[in-house]
């Protein structure tokens, strides 16, 4: 899967920062760096696709979809770095 | 009329939200509040009735607002008014040119800023007349820098 045009990371910015206002979450970065985040994070998830993907159980990799191991990933992340649940 | 006196102010509970491209009406920490999207232009109007001692010249508007997430980057403003009277068919708009101005975020969440937007066309309104008053957040515009929503608490008129 290639890396995600540059319409479709406006549109993560977007939806971003609509989450982030909704929270009241402080944001330093401006419009553009968030946009080097996604970029980086885009570009980082693009050449590590198989190494995540073979770091899930055997079982649960060949039950779930792409679209349940995504949403599992962005939770998980979301635990880690940033809300409380 | 002195230079620079009030002539209306609104706050966000009067805020009027375009069906195209409007903002929404939101509350932070119980204070009433319009957002404006940072990917897409978004608009509020205001409309009063021009009081007796405004006496011909451009207009002053200042907005207050606080950005909900952005403690960095610039918001651009632009002010349009557009005189009602007796004279607009209000089934359409008509705004007179925009100003616009480009303003610092705080870099304190929560705390407010003021846009003050000068030189706005008073689209020949006249003292008495009925008038509406848009306030759109250029979120497009290049200047345009700061992340997430742009909360509009108050809109104050003035004349220059």
């Amino acid at each position: 899967m290639a890396e995600l045009t540059t319409q479709q990371r406006q549109e993560i910015s977007a939806d971003v920062q609509r989450r982030l206002s909704r929270l009241n979450v402080p944001c330093g970065a401006t419009k553009a760096q968030l946009m080097d985040v996604i970029a980086a994070a885009d570009a980082y998830l693009d050449a590590n696709a198989t190494a995540m993907n073979q770091a899930i159980p055997a079982g649960a990799r060949a039950a779930a979809s792409s679209e349940v191991k995504a949403i599992v990933l962005a939770a998980v992340a979301y635990k880690r770095y940033g809300g409380n649940g | 009329m002195a230079s620079g006196d009030r002539l209306c102010d609104w706050t966000a509970l009067a805020f009027e939200i375009p069906t195209s491209n409007g903002g929404q009406h939101d509350v932070r920490n119980n204070r009433p509040c319009v957002d404006l999207d940072a990917a897409n232009d978004e608009s509020l109007h205001v409309s009063g009735l021009m009081p007796p001692h405004y006496s011909g010249g451009t207009f002053v508007v200042n907005v207050t607002h606080a950005s909900s997430t952005a403690t960095s980057g610039n918001v651009v403003l632009t002010a349009e008014m557009e005189r009602v009277g007796t004279v607009l068919d209000m089934d359409g708009d008509s705004f007179a040119a925009a100003s616009t101005v480009t303003t610092a975020v705080s870099g304190t969440s929560g705390n407010g800023s003021t846009s003050t937007i000068a030189a706005v066309a008073n689209d020949s309104v006249a003292a008495g007349e009925f008038f509406r008053l848009r306030i759109t957040r250029d979120a497009n515009n290049a200047s345009d820098t700061a992340a997430g929503d742009l909360e509009v608490f108050a809109v104050e008129l003035k004349e220059t």
